[in-house]
């Protein structure tokens, strides 16, 4: 049998799908946690599908589109609604979609340990005609009372709302027998869908049209809300005596008037600062007690009785690279922990409104709040959380900036250098506010030159406020901090046992234990006085950061296994410009597919490019500015004010010419 | 008016929905048609919306010039 779990976002469907199948999928106290559907067997004879949230049948994001098509063409047995208790009236809309379009349903209340009033669900089960499950995270796992009721609705016939009868619905049923057959679905519901001006019904009616051609607009109703007027008739019926008039929340609009007020943005500032400062400063001692330990084993390794180069191979190839990257566990886990109950308070939401006016100067929209926090984990989950964004522009620009704003594996690299070189936190604060600067000053120019005249149309739910579940922000932390353990375990591994066969070997003899005659060397010079201008043209950074395309994290490792900060840096200065280059440059394979799979191929291209001369110019601008500083202070300044006034000459001359075509536009309107 | 014109702690009732065929859908299927509502907060963007007690929304000000509505 195959079901297909679904209902509007946020109602808690893949913490069920996690519970049912005991999988670890990702949540959150958020819209658009999942962007795709999600398929596992439970048992032998059960398929369970998890989808996209979505409001109807009618798609408008990408994620709503997957929804759709896998409920009414993906050919499941059964659709196991999820609606969430407090919101029973809204949330059963998309149900009565279902039942029009001939599914057998049963309808799951979620969360009514939160149910602020008694509800019926016996009588809910009676009106509407399918089996009706309460649940919530209290409760014990739902799965068999689910599985069970899923095999009763397969093997009843599919239920039909009344109001389908209707002589308006009728008479237009003749129209729509071809297409029926054709779609394998209800002509009623075809019927209702062309009044509504569904443009993949249009699709299917009229083969290929967008719904714009005459004969698709015949179809639309002149009240094209009659379905909806008619759905929301039938629920409110349905609902009339199962629900008790629900209790007002106090709590929750007493904290929207703090967090949303007049401070919301300074509080939201305050509150990302804390989160790097605690990750920063609260992994200090635990990364200092596994850094110690790393040195401790390398020391055993060097002291083995064996061979020169197996020797150097476990201590300065795997210990040293491995043990580079594993020694930032300990700040990952804490960023990750810490965003984690951001988003399950439910704060993250609240902060898409308050950064939307800021967000709308450089054509994005405040969800993309979201995308950008997340990517302070991991920006290749990051970009494809863009997929909840409506308005395509705003989505592309959104994926286009994720990568910017440093990931989790970025940090380890910031914290290394920094932590070697004596460089404050501050200095690691910096990277983060470069990278988004980078990305806000992008994006300007990208407005200015395109700008994005589509309104995004935000309408977005807010999800109530709930204590973190501690359970929820562990399996948040566990499975990243897997993934990050599984990165080490596997790339990095590999990565520094290639990068230590390379070092170390030359093409003209066996083992030359490391310098200027290995194969590395040879191949990297060639890049090397590229990177010369911005202070780190040695072949080793030159070395490390090829590797860093494969994941980030590799970087560390690759300058650890050729025996430190001090092989490969000649100065501060150098350190902090490779930092800046690191921060900005090529994001990770992982990335740059996610990105290609969101934006398109040419879209990925594009962002190497840009991450790339980004980087250079920046890293560029620091070590010049830094090594010319102490030579001849006048001069730095005399050119760091020319560039400020040409910059200033271009931005007011672009501002000029915008204004007088706003009013060109304002003339003519 | 539209909700637009409404300032913050300004309630009232949906009375119908404006706007391209696209916003119009969107609003109706969020369950908006017809429903109470508050406006809870204000920004030059946006909007915080109290919709039946029930849900929160943040509305662009592009959505809510398209939503017709009839004060208390």
């Amino acid at each position: 049998m195959k079901i297909a779990l679904c209902g509007n976002p946020n109602v808690g469907k893949t913490t069920l799908f996690n519970r049912i199948t005991r999988s670890d999928a990702p949540v959150g106290n958020w819209h658009g946690v999942t962007v795709d559907a999600r398929s596992k067997r439970v048992g032998k004879d059960v398929l369970l599908s998890d989808l996209p949230g979505a409001y109807s049948l009618t798609a408008r994001t990408k994620e709503e589109t997957v929804t759709r098509d896998n409920i009414l063409y993906g050919g499941y047995d059964v659709c196991v609604y999820v609606a969430e208790v407090n919101n029973l009236r809204r949330n059963l809309y998309m149900f009565v979609q279902l039942l029009e379009a001939g599914k057998r349903v049963v309808l799951v209340v979620n969360m009514m340990d939160e149910a602020r009033g008694k509800v019926d669900l016996k009588k809910l089960s009676d009106r509407l005609g399918v089996p009706v499950v309460g649940t919530s995270v209290k409760s014990g796992n739902p799965k068999n009372e689910i599985l069970a009721a899923a095999e009763i609705a397969a093997r009843r016939a599919p239920v039909k709302p009344e109001y389908l009868s209707d002589c308006k619905i009728k008479a237009a049923l003749g129209k729509y027998a071809q297409a029926a057959l054709s779609t394998g679905l209800p002509p009623e519901f075809i019927a209702l869908k062309s009044m509504e001006s569904d443009d993949n019904i249009a699709e299917k009616i009229c083969g290929g049209c967008d719904g714009s051609c005459a004969d698709c607009k015949s179809h639309a109703s002149d009240d094209m809300d009659y379905p909806a007027r008619q759905r929301y008739a039938y629920i409110g019926k349905a609902l009339a005596g199962v629900l008790e008039k629900p209790r007002d929340i106090k709590r929750a609009n007493r904290l929207d008037k703090v967090l949303l007020g007049k401070l919301a943005l300074p509080i939201f500032l305050a509150v990302m600062a804390l989160v790097f400062v605690v990750t920063f400063e609260a992994g200090k001692p635990l990364s200092s007690l596994l850094s110690s330990l790393t040195e401790r084993v390398a020391a055993l390794a060097r002291d083995v009785d064996t061979a020169d180069w197996v020797k150097s191979l476990l201590a300065d190839g795997v210990i040293a690279g491995v043990g580079g990257v594993l020694v930032f566990l300990p700040q990952v886990a804490i960023l990750y922990i810490l965003t984690a109950l951001l988003q399950d308070s439910g704060y993250m939401s609240r902060v898409a409104f308050v950064t939307d006016d800021f967000f709308k100067r450089f054509g994005l929209s405040g969800r993309a709040a979201f995308s950008l926090v997340l990517g302070l984990g991991c920006s290749a989950t990051a970009v494809l959380s863009t997929r909840g964004i409506s308005g395509k522009a705003a989505r592309r620009r959104t994926a286009f900036a994720v990568p910017f704003c440093p990931c989790s594996a970025r940090l380890a690299v910031f914290t290394a250098i920094s932590g070697y070189f004596g460089l404050s936190g501050f200095v690691v604060a910096a990277m983060y506010l470069l990278g988004c600067a980078v990305a806000l000053l992008l994006l300007k120019v990208m407005n200015a030159v395109k700008p994005d005249r589509d309104d995004d149309g935000l309408i977005m739910e807010m999800p109530p406020y709930r204590i973190p579940s501690a359970k929820r922000v562990l399996s948040v932390v566990w499975r990243n901090v897997w993934a990050f353990l599984a990165r080490v375990g596997s790339t990095v591994f590999a990565v520094s046992i290639i990068m230590w066969v390379l070092c170390n070997f030359s093409f003209a003899s066996w083992y030359s234990g490391g310098g200027e005659t290995s194969i590395m060397n040879t191949f990297a010079s060639f890049i090397a006085p590229v990177f010369a201008p911005l202070g780190f043209g040695s072949w080793r950074a030159v070395a490390a950061l090829i590797t860093g395309v494969a994941a980030k994290e590799t970087v560390i490792s690759v300058i650890a296994s050729f025996g430190g900060m001090g092989e490969v840096f000649a100065s501060t200065a150098a350190a902090v410009s490779f930092t800046i280059f690191t921060c900005l440059y090529v994001p990770c394979i992982a990335t740059l597919s996610a990105l290609a799979k969101e934006n398109g191929v040419k879209s990925a291209f594009a962002s190497v490019a840009v991450h790339t001369v980004a980087a250079y110019v920046a890293s560029f601008a620091y070590y010049n500015t830094a090594v010319y500083w102490s030579v001849d202070k006048v001069a730095v300044i005399v050119v760091w004010a020319s560039v400020a006034a040409v910059a200033t000459i271009i931005a007011v001359g672009a501002a000029l010419i915008k204004r007088r075509r706003r009013r060109r536009i304002a003339a003519t309107v | 008016m539209t909700l637009l014109d409404c300032k913050a702690q300004d309630g009232g009732t949906v009375r119908a929905i404006g706007g391209d065929r696209e916003t119009h859908r969107r609003l109706v299927d969020m369950g908006l048609l017809d429903v109470a509502y508050d406006v809870k907060f204000k920004r030059k963007r946006s909007m915080l919306v109290d919709f039946r007690g029930e849900f929160s929304a943040v509305v662009t000000s592009a959505v809510a010039a398209q939503i017709e509505v009839s004060k208390r």
